[in-house]
């Protein structure tokens, strides 16, 4: 059973007596520990895709399978649910609290992950203990207790993607994660999705950028709400 | 939850700090003067309590209660020792008797002028305040029919002028004339008007009356009915006894409870202008929070955001804001209560009322501040759920 599975999935947004059809049909099953980016033009509708499969937006019509659930059927509180056990997010602003620090920021999604699920996934590690291991990876054990604006963007993303991994979910979404960063720091986080892929995690990397698509193991190219390639 | 609210409390000092101060005045103020209140209302059960609910007080003319005090508004020099004589002797419902008379002389001992109030009573004065002694005797019957020369201290003059041991034997001396001290009282603090009744020296009625002060009048006559039920039926025997003996209406019989029930009105005045006051600051402080959390809501849009995304499901969010809220006001709550339990106790310190704190009106605030500050939240909160993660967080 594929991870993720969309079917025929459309939106339209209303605006005013005009209806403007963003996704038009779009049909996509990303596997189990697959690498994959969503390419496309601003306006093709990436961006609204990536709010569906983040169960952050509902479509018009289709359906949407994670990990086997239908997603569209569950209520409100339920698809958080799933957010918190099956999705990191990773940002082109990175969106971090500016109040709390580099450690707190990271530690934020734990308290929203099901309790049983809780228990589970830190039934050896603590929170702290596996934010601490989290941060030392990507390079920040010096930044612990500093303030996102006391970080360089690398830095930034670097600490978003930490957030990201804290709940262990199956599936990493970047949203343009290197919109903001010089090339040096973008060559950095790629090369960390990378890895994390090679150590089996499924990541989706939603960006407007051929180079930073190439990374990926496969490249899905959206146009005018569809699937070109 | 806490330590984020904190954390943004922190970078946000003077801005919360301006919406706790309304709810801490609200607290303050509530705490303050159900505090004060409440003491007072203690001090004024205990001395009805020791003088006898249902004692009656004869005074020579009229008294009228006027804004929650008591005038009296004449006086007749046609009270005297035969009428007190006369209440005990023809009335079957009364049980004790006793005239008194403040009168002020020099008070001399040991070549030193003291300041210390002296009256006039009886032997059943004792029983009718209900006070008792610390050593020594009270009053006898013979003390007064021989004029005699004798004195019962009060407990502070006792103090100040033998310290610890017990004066009795000692003399003092009143105009120049000796006095014998047979008794001291025990401590027995202030009266509601402020008196201080440890500071009064007692001698025989007779002495008062005839020996310094030479006039055959009295201040005015304690009658302590024979029991509760018979209040009713003793007040109209002095009434109409006293009536035939001076053939006018030149004196009033009057509760003591009453007399000193009149400072309550002063007291519902006082409570209900500072419970407007407090509903005030309470509706500021309110107002405040609710200011501050919206504000707040709007600044933490990326916060609501991410805390969405990463899987907080609306209840948590509306949660957060409440509580949050409810948080900010109980801080502000804190500092109200402990300066208003602080104060209270100093008041009725210094006013030498009975040592009163206020933990349960200082509860009773914070409960209401806790009330306000999730009503106040309310709003915010909503407000917070109002928007879309994925409208706040449209890529930039």
């Amino acid at each position: 059973m594929a991870l993720i599975e969309l079917k025929n999935i459309r939106k339209v947004y209303r605006q005013g007596d005009l209806e403007v059809e963003i996704l038009k049909g779009i049909d996509l099953t990303v596997e189990r520990g697959e690498f994959v980016s969503i390419v496309g033009p601003s306006g093709s509708g990436k961006s609204t895709l990536m709010y569906i499969l983040g169960c952050l937006d509902r479509p018009t019509s289709g359906e949407y399978y994670l990990d086997g659930k239908n997603v569209l059927k569950l209520p409100d509180n339920e698809v958080s649910k799933l957010r918190a056990e099956y999705i990191g997010f990773v940002f082109q602003a990175f969106y971090l609290i500016p109040y709390l620090t580099v450690l707190d920021n990271v530690l934020l999604p734990v308290s929203y992950l099901p309790k049983s699920e809780r228990k589970k996934r830190f039934a050896d590690k603590s929170p702290q203990q596996k934010a601490v291991e989290l941060l030392t990876r990507l390079g920040l054990r010096e930044r612990l207790h500093f303030k996102p604006e006391e970080l360089s963007g690398g830095q930034k993303q670097r600490t978003a993607i930490a957030r990201a991994l804290i709940n262990s979910p199956e599936v990493i979404l970047a949203d343009e994660p290197t919109g903001q960063l010089d090339s040096e720091s973008s060559c950095e986080v790629m090369k960390i999705f990378k890895e994390l892929h090679s150590e089996g995690k499924t990541v989706i990397v939603v960006t407007h950028d051929m180079e930073i698509a190439k990374h990926a193991q496969r490249i899905v190219k959206i146009r005018d709400g569809r699937v070109v390639e | 939850m806490v330590g984020a609210l904190l954390a943004y409390a922190r970078e946000n000092k003077k801005r919360f700090l301006l919406s706790l101060i309304g709810v801490s005045i609200g607290v303050f103020v509530l705490t303050l003067m159900l505090g004060i209140t409440n003491a007072m209302k203690l001090k004024v059960e205990r001395v009805i309590g020791k003088m006898g609910s249902y004692v009656l007080v004869v005074l020579p003319g009229e008294v009228k209660n006027l804004g929650g005090r008591t005038i009296q508004l004449s006086f007749y020099p046609t009270l005297t020792l035969d009428d007190a004589e006369a209440i005990k002797e023809k009335c079957p419902d009364v049980s004790a008797v006793s005239p008194f008379k403040k009168v002020s002389p020099n008070v001399h001992y040991g070549g030193k002028s003291i300041s210390a109030s002296v009256r006039g009573v009886s032997p059943d004065y004792l029983k009718i305040s209900g006070h008792s002694l610390l050593c020594g005797r009270f009053l006898t019957d013979s003390d007064v029919k021989n004029i005699s020369q004798v004195a019962i201290l009060g407990y502070d003059v006792a103090r100040k002028l033998y310290g610890k041991t017990c004066p009795v034997g000692k003399t003092i001396y009143l105009f120049n004339a000796p006095y014998r001290i047979v008794g001291v009282m025990e401590k027995i603090g202030t009266d509601l008007s402020g008196e201080n009744l440890d500071d009064r020296i007692y001698i025989p009625i007779t002495s008062a009356v005839k020996r310094i002060s030479n006039v055959n009048y009295i201040d005015g006559i304690y009658v302590l009915p024979v029991s509760p039920k018979s209040f009713k039926a003793a007040k109209e025997e002095v009434y109409s006894l006293l009536l035939k003996r001076h053939g006018k209406k030149d004196f009033s019989v009057n509760s003591y409870a009453d007399l000193v029930n009149t400072q309550k009105q002063a007291m519902e005045i006082f409570t209900k202008l500072s419970i407007i006051v407090s509903v005030i600051s309470f509706g500021v402080g309110a107002l405040g929070i609710l200011a501050v959390m919206t504000l707040s809501v709007y600044e933490r849009l990326v916060e609501i955001g991410v805390r969405r995304t990463f899987g907080a499901p609306r209840s948590a969010i509306f949660l957060q804001f409440l509580l949050e809220s409810a948080l900010l006001s109980l801080t502000g709550a804190s500092v109200g209560v402990v300066l208003a339990v602080f104060i209270v106790f100093l008041i009725s310190y210094l006013a030498h009322w009975p040592v009163y704190l206020p933990f349960k009106e200082g509860l009773f605030s914070f409960l209401l501040s806790f009330l306000i500050g999730l009503l106040s939240g309310i709003y915010p909160a909503v407000r917070a759920l109002s928007f879309e993660p994925r409208e706040i967080l449209k890529g930039e």
